[in-house]
Parts: C-alpha cells; structure tokens; sequence
C-alpha cells in the first residue's frame, strides 16, 4: 500500500490553485501537526501490520512549510506505526522559497525524492501564477537537493499559461534539460472555480490560449522531453528510465492507498471491500477529530472496472489486459469488445497483444475515451 | 327549482384580466366554500392550468345565491378556455350559456381577446354585461375603460360595476347584476330531450361523464340517450350538478339547468362537445346548430427520447385521448428519432399542454419535430391528398401544385407599434387588409397569413416586438395556392428526416440558414468537423461548420481527484445519452426542439 500525508498550508496562495490549503500562522500548523500524528497512530491501529507501505508521498499545499522538526515527527511516526519497506520512494513536494536549509535535514530523516514546484523559468510567467519564489530561488533549490543527497528529484513545470509562447515554454523546458533532473511533470494549467484565475480568465472556455495552442505547447513539451532521453509514461509525466513516480502509478494502478490529513482521500480495503473516502476538509473539524471523514463509497465491481480502465489509459503503457483477466475473471474484450473496436477504428486507441493504450490522439481526447468506459 | 331562478353564464376575459380570481370570489361569494376551503383558483383544478394562468378544459359550478329581494338563485357558471386554440370550445360554451360577464382590466382596457370573446358571446346572442376589474391597481383608469367598452363594443357599460375581484371589492354587485342582467333560460320541460355537450371527461371509475345544457325535456337514470352526430346510445346511469370541484348527484335534469350524466361510455370520440343529446325513445327532430366536427390544424411528431419508452408513450396517449377527443396520433418512424407518433392538435399551445402533460404526468421525456400545418397537395395525376408530415412529400416532379391555410388574424396593438408588427406580418407574408384606430392610441389591424408563418414563433416575436403590449386572435380562413418547398436538414452530408419541414419558396434561403446557425450553437463540437447544410430538392442553400473539437483532457489525476473527475466524466457520458446518432455525429435531442424558435432578436 502507500501513504499520502496532506499538509494544507503554505505561505501564500497561487492564482491557479484550488487545493485544499492556505496560509496558517504556525500556532494552528503545530496544532495540525499534533492531531495528523494522531491519526497516523488512530489509523494505524485499526488497519494493522498487514500490508508493507512501498511509497509516501507528502504534498500539498507547500510540506516545506513545516519546521523541519515537524516533519521527522510526522515522518518517524510513519515508520513507527507502519511496516515500511527498505526501498520504499519517500517524497516530499517543495517551494523552491521554503524549501532551503531543509533539505539536508529532510534527506538525513529518510525522505529520498523530491518534487520541486518550478512551473516556469520566466519571472513575469512566476509572477502572473503568483509563486513566491524566483528563478533563482529553484535553481538554489534544485542545486541544494542534488548536495543533500537526492538523486531522485522531480521537477514541475506549467504550460499553456496565459501569454505562454512557443519559444518562452522551449526556454523553461531547455532550463530544466541542462539540470536533467530524474522526473518531470508537465501540467497544462486549468483554469479552476474559485481562484483568481477563474475570475479573471474564467469566461473562455477552455484553455486561455486556445485549444490549438494549448495542444501544440503539450506536444512541443513531449517531443523535446523524449527527444532527451525522458519516458512519457503518463500524460502529464516524464521520467528517466526507472524513475517513474512509483506512488503516482499507484493510483493508476489501482494500489491501495491511505491518505491522513485534511481533506486526504484513501482507497483502501475495508471488511473485504474497496472504500474510496475522503478526510473532512473542515480544519476545525480535523482538529477535533482527525478521523473524521466527509465521505466514503464502497466501491461496485462495475467500478472497479471502469476505474482499471480509465486510470490505467492515463499511462502511455496503457491498461495490461492481462493483469485485467486475472484481476476479474473476464477479459477486457469480452466486457468492452465494442467500444475497443469503435475507438481503435477512430483511431484513438491502439491495442496490443497484452495492453489498451492512447494513441497520440487519444491523448488529445482523453476524456471522451474514458467515458466510453463507463458502464 | 324553478327556471326563473336559474342564471346561466359564463366569465369572458382577456388573458390575465381576472376572469378566474371573479370566479372563485363568485364562488365564495354565494357561500358554497369557506374561505379555507379555497384553493388559490378552484375553477383551474390542473396544476398546468395553474401555471399558464390560463383554463384549458372548460368546467361548470353550480351555486346558490341568496339574492338582495330575499330569494335564491342557482348560478351555473360555465368556465370557458382562454386561448384560440379552443374557439370552437368556446363557441360551444357560449352556447350552453344565457349570458356573458364580461371582464375587462381597468389598467389595460380592452385587448384583442376582449373583442374576439365578446363579438363570439354576441354572436351566440347572449346578454353581455361589463364589469371593471381591478380598479385598485395604481394605474386603474376604469372612467377611460369604460368609454372605450361603450366607444368599441357598443354595450352599454356606465352602470358597470367596479371591481377589484382579487381585494374582493364590489362582488355583491357583480352577483346582483347576474341576477338582474341576465335572463332566466328558455325551454320546455314537456318537448323531447334537447341537450348540448359542452364539455366531457373520462373517469376510470365511471366512464366518460358528459357535461351538458338540458335546452328541452328532462333526463334522469335510466333514460337511452342519444348522441346525435355520432349516434352513439347509452342508457344513462347518473344525472348530476357541478359543486366547486365535486358531482352532486340528483334525480332529474330538466329544460335550463346544467349538469352531468355518466352511461357507462367509453370513449369521449363518443361525446364530442357540440353534440347534441337526446332521448332515444322520444328523439327531437333536430339537432341543436353549431356542431363542428374537431379538427387538428397542427401536427408534429412526438418521440420518446429513450425508445425503449416507446409503449409508454402510447399508452399515455391512448389515456390523453380518453380526456380529450381533440388530440389524434398515429405511429410514425424517423430514421433520425425511431419509433414515435404523429400528433394533431388544435393548434400550438394545445401542443405544448399535451406535451407538457405527457411529461410531467407521465414522466416521459420526449423529443418533438417541427410542428406543421396541413397542406393539400395536388398531384399531376389528378389525385390530391392532405399532407401532415413533411417527410412525405412527394418528388417535386409528381406535385402540380400545393395549398396552404391562410388564416385572419386580428392583433391589437397600442400606436408606437404599428410600424414593427406591420413589418413582422409583412415579412410572415400577410395579407393587410386594414387598419382601424379603437381609440387614439391604438389600433386594430387585420391580416390575412399564412398559418404556417405563425405557427413556429409568431406570437413570441409579437410580444417582443410590442413590449408585450400587442394581443392576437386568429381564425381558419381556407386554403390558398402558395409556391412550397421542402427544406431538408443535412448533418454531415447525412439528412435528418425529422428536422425537414416546408416552406415557402421565398423564406426557404433565410430559413434554412436561421436553422443552420441554430443547429451550429446546438451541436457539440465532436473529433471531427461537422457541415451543417440546409437543402432544397438537393441544392444545398446555407451552411454553416461546427469547428472539431481539439482538446479533451483532464491533465492531472491523482489520488485526490478520482471521484471527482469520475463525476466529470459520468456527466460527460449522461449528456452523451440524451443525444441522438444521426450517422457518426450525435445531436441533443434539445437541438430538434431549438429549431421551433427562429426568431433573430
């Protein structure tokens, strides 16, 4: 199984987001601290030693936030509580602002992989995304975790942001070419209810730059990330062989997960069923009984289903009919025979001896495909 | 009960000038309810009825009024429709009456409906007495509105009383004036049964319950009667009057009174309104005038937007059909929406009730085509035949030539707006012919159109272009040779049958890319680019491209986000489900009804 540990603040809200997080003074955030570790303890108590933990990840919001003593607490309760393998990936997201002078700390109490937050190698892009942090700040940040000892570090980038050019996304691209770092996340901005950039952008529809330009930026991206070496094993995700974001294929893969903190969603077996859930999202709430859920479905086989299929196409790989059969006792065509054939005759699907993936125009009409699978 | 004290009549009002707020006050009034006993409106018992403000079946109430001489009266107030759609029912109702209240707004005074109800009531010479509502509004003029009604109609109108039925003022006078104004019925209990249907509803329980004016004669249970046009018999198992909403069984009807009877009768095709009963022993010698047999002016194909509800909507017209005898269909296919049925109606708003009501009553979801009129085709072999779906047309090669309905239409528009609706029946191709100043600021204009060029959206486009301030009244003139096209719809390059419809020569190029530039905003974006065509005998006269959709992705999905974006994506696919496969493009049922709204504001 794998953890996910959600820390929702961070120093100031960017124009784009619409996680679960904001600014705390660190009063509240010691207070948080203090009733996560007790549900990692709550949880761990009633889920027992059974399964081995083979990835944390703690994201956010900004985890670099926290005093790095907070941190270990958090982390050294993991391991405490649950069975954790030796080669387990230990992830923590960064602020290139936050994140300095912590790293070495971070590394030294376990974590071996880190996410750094980039976006862009363009101050009025950082600006208009309303970051904190400067160019200079992630290259000190990216430096520093290589000294710390991270030879696992991902980094994120944005494309299609609002003004973005071809040549200004080839430059931040080409910025982090030379720091080859072992992942990279492209993510297409998305213009989200209630931020900033929903009131100021939110009246078009569809990408602010426009759909040919968001799709020629995503390729762009593509050709000159695997051009240098980096697998596109997701839609939005680029690794070096082997540095594939094993927590991320998790939730692809369908691995159980359990999230602790506000707002964290867990899929996880419970009295011999899958449960999808999710944390309260109300700090207060959270507060006074980190184990309070604000949702929580069993899962039907028929979704279980689907969900293989639509997760599993996210994956350039695709879906491995094989591990479908032996998961559910049909075979992948017997159940969606049709639907496989009218998507590969539109050319939006291939499918192989042992797999369904994306065409590359399947990757463009994503969500139409995944429907399809609905059942 | 004597015939000297019985008063029938009905309410006739413009739209919204208060005819049923007088009516529950009427009912009230004489003391049959309590006030808790009161609906908002008891004479609209349907809730659709409710919601348009406006009656659709017409229905009686008996009351009794203890008048100011000391003695009592029974008030038989028949409900008439408000829409001229339902003249012919009207008409009947008129004719079960003696009299006429005739309710007009002291704000807005007399509108197009006002004339139209008050010439019909005249012409069935009833005894019509104004009375002015709403004389508490701010901006009440009844002075002004009661010149206008002595000025226009020619009644007499200065002892009208003025009312305020919502504040419930000035009621008394208004029953006082029944009393006074309008005339005790005429007949002979002694002559042979002599009764007019005005009305008839199917009860699950008792069959078809006729609602009738007793004219001649008496009937009581046991009684054969007689339906003279259809000549349908039945021995009649119960006679009754009309409470606020209830049957109030009694031994006998006779000559003037108004009632009902149950005969254990199926079908009310049996008892159409108009008809006259009689005894069929005893039988008159003639039937009562007027008797119309009903007839659909509009026709539209009606679907069920999940076929499999296919059986489902024909059992719900079959029950429909059981309540009202103006409602035909007849199975018809669409290669574009399967299995459905082509409706006759009496015109569209009686459309929309029946569609409004098999979906609301009966939880059906329907996709309906372009309503249309009846056209009579002549073909070159000498053979004609009355076209009601479009699709049928004949190749142009075998038509020698079409005809169309022209109806006159009289609209009612205050000065300011001569000029626009002038231009809307001009551009509708109507006839003018005239134009006559009521009072100074406004006129009564009358054309002569096309029925096909109002059916669509002629109304909204008069209110629209009037403020709101034009009212309409139409009636079927004929038939008259016109030069009429098929347009035909192609979606990518595939024609859809059901959104084929005719027109006339010269509107078809504006036509057809009106329709166009609908079905364009209508139809998603799909992975490919989709011409839009609109076509005449296989000329292609407008189109329009619904662009490819480039794009379709949700870039991030993690642990957090799978229930959501699942929602995302089973939204996605529910809208994929209310939508019809015309070849490899989906259509929204929604974009087959968007089309019946053409008007460019």
């Amino acid at each position: 199984m794998e953890i996910y540990i959600h820390i929702p603040f961070c120093e100031k809200k960017c124009n784009y987001c619409d996680f679960l997080s904001g600014p705390a003074d660190p009063k509240v955030r010691q207070l948080y601290v203090n009733a996560l570790v007790n549900e990692i303890r709550e949880r761990a108590a009633k889920i027992g030693r059974g399964e081995k933990v083979t990835t944390i990840y703690f994201g956010g919001g900004t985890p670099s936030i926290l005093e790095t003593e907070q941190t270990g607490a958090i982390l050294a309760t993991l391991f405490e509580e649950f069975d954790v393998t030796d080669d387990a990936e230990i992830t923590i997201e960064v602020n290139p602002k936050s994140a300095g002078g912590k790293l070495q700390f971070l590394r030294g109490v376990g974590f071996n992989r880190v996410s750094i937050g980039m976006q862009s190698a363009h101050a009025e892009e950082l600006e208009l995304l309303g970051r904190i942090h400067t160019h200079d700040d992630f290259l000190k940040c990216f430096w520093g975790a290589r000294e710390a000892g991270f030879n696992n570090i991902s980094v994120d980038i944005m494309t299609a942001i609002p003004g973005q050019t071809e040549e200004m996304l080839a430059e931040t691209v080409n910025t982090v070419l030379r720091l080859s770092p072992e992942h990279i996340s492209a993510y297409s901005l998305m213009i989200e209810k209630g931020t900033p950039f929903y009131e100021r952008f939110g009246e078009t529809e569809g990408p602010v730059v426009g759909e040919e330009t968001e799709r020629r930026l995503y390729w762009m991206t593509v050709d000159m990330l695997k051009s240098h070496g980096y697998r596109h094993y997701e839609i939005s995700n680029f690794a070096k062989p082997d540095f594939e974001s094993r927590h991320n294929m998790g939730y692809w893969k369908r691995e159980h997960y359990l999230g602790m903190g506000l707002g964290a969603s867990s899929c996880m077996p419970e009295d011999g069923a899958e449960v999808r859930s999710r944390n309260t999202t109300s700090i207060e709430a959270y507060l006074k009984d980190p184990l309070a859920r604000e949702e929580s479905s069993i899962l039907t086989r028929d979704e279980m289903i689907e969900e293989t299929v639509y997760l599993g196409l996210r994956m350039m790989d695709g879906v491995d009919t094989d591990d479908f059969q032996k998961k559910f006792g049909v075979t992948l065509r017997s159940l969606y025979g049709d639907t496989i054939d009218d998507l590969s005759a539109q050319g939006l699907v291939y499918e192989g001896s042992s797999s369904l993936s994306l065409t590359d125009m399947g990757i463009d009409y994503g969500n139409h495909v995944f429907a399809q699978f609905l059942r | 009960m004597d015939r000297e004290h019985i008063r029938n009549f009905c309410i006739i009002a413009h739209i919204d000038h208060g005819k049923s707020t007088l009516a529950d006050r009427i009912i009230e009034k004489t003391g049959l309810l309590t006030q808790r006993e009161m609906q908002e409106q008891v004479l609209d018992n349907m809730d659709l009825e409710r919601e348009r403000g406006i009656t659709i079946k017409s229905q009686a109430v008996r009351t009794v009024y203890k008048a100011k001489n000391g003695e009592e009266y029974v008030f038989n107030l028949i409900d008439t429709p408000g829409h001229v759609d339902f003249n012919y029912e009207v008409s009947r109702s008129l004719a079960a009456c003696d009299g006429a209240i005739l309710v007009v707004d002291a704000a807005q005074g007399i509108e197009a409906q006002t004339l139209a109800n008050v010439y019909l009531a005249l012409d069935h010479d009833l005894d019509v007495f104004p009375v002015i509502n709403k004389i508490d509004l701010p901006s009440a003029e009844p002075d002004r509105v009661i010149n206008e009604i002595e000025d226009v109609i020619g009644i007499e109108a200065m002892d009208a009383p003025k009312i305020s039925a919502k504040m419930g003022i000035g009621i008394e006078d208004v029953l006082e004036a029944v009393v006074a104004k309008i005339p005790p019925p005429s007949g002979d209990e002694d002559k042979p049964l002599k009764a007019l249907i005005f009305d008839s509803i199917y009860d699950p329980y008792k069959g078809v319950i006729v609602f009738f004016r007793m004219m001649d004669g008496r009937v009581k249970r046991g009684t054969k009667v007689r339906m003279m046009a259809t000549q349908a018999v039945a021995e009649v198992v119960e006679v009754g009057t009309f409470g606020a909403g209830q049957f109030i069984p009694c031994e006998e009807l006779t000559a003037g009174m108004v009632g009902y009877l149950t005969a254990s009768i199926k079908n009310v095709r049996d008892t159409m309104v108009g008809d006259t009963i009689t005894d069929d022993d005893r039988p008159c010698s003639e039937a009562l005038p007027g008797y119309k047999k009903v007839q659909s002016m509009v026709f539209c194909g009606v679907y069920p937007a999940d076929g499999a509800k296919y059986p489902d909507l024909r059992d719900a017209l079959e029950k429909l059909q059981l309540n009202d005898a103006s409602l035909n269909y007849e199975p018809e296919t669409s290669v574009a929406l399967g299995f459905g049925f082509r409706c006759g109606f009496l015109g569209l708003l009686h459309l929309e009730i029946i569609q409004e009501r098999l979906e609301r009553e009966y939880n059906l979801d329907l996709v309906t085509t372009a309503p249309s009129v009846v056209y009579k085709v002549f073909k070159t072999d000498g053979t004609s035949f009355d076209l009601t779906n479009p699709t049928n047309l004949p190749d142009p090669s075998e038509i020698e030539h079409m005809e169309e309905p022209i109806v006159s239409a009289e609209i009612m528009v205050t000065k300011d707006f001569v000029g626009p609706i002038m231009d809307l029946c001009q551009t509708r191709r109507g006839r003018y012919i005239s134009m006559e100043y009521i009072e100074e600021t406004r006129a009564l204009l009358k054309y002569e159109l096309p029925l096909n060029e109002i059916i669509y959206d002629f109304f909204d486009a008069l209110k629209s272009r009037s403020k709101g301030y034009a009212s309409f009244d139409y009636e079927l003139k004929g038939y008259e040779q016109s030069k009429l096209v098929k347009l035909d719809i192609l979606v990518n390059r595939e024609e859809v049958d059901a959104l084929s419809f005719i027109v006339h020569a010269d509107s078809a190029y504006d036509r057809g890319r009106r329709m166009c530039e609908k079905l364009k905003d209508e139809i998603p974006r799909h992975l490919f680019e989709i011409p839009i065509q609109a076509a005449v005998g296989g000329r292609v006269i407008a189109r329009e491209t619904v662009k490819a959709m480039r794009k379709d992705v949700l870039a991030k999905c993690y642990g957090g986000d799978i229930t959501r974006k699942k929602k995302l994506l089973e939204k996605q696919k529910e809208g994929k489900k209310r939508m019809r496969q015309i070849g490899n493009v989906e259509i929204p049922q929604k974009a087959f009804m968007s089309v019946l709204k053409l008007e460019e504001d």
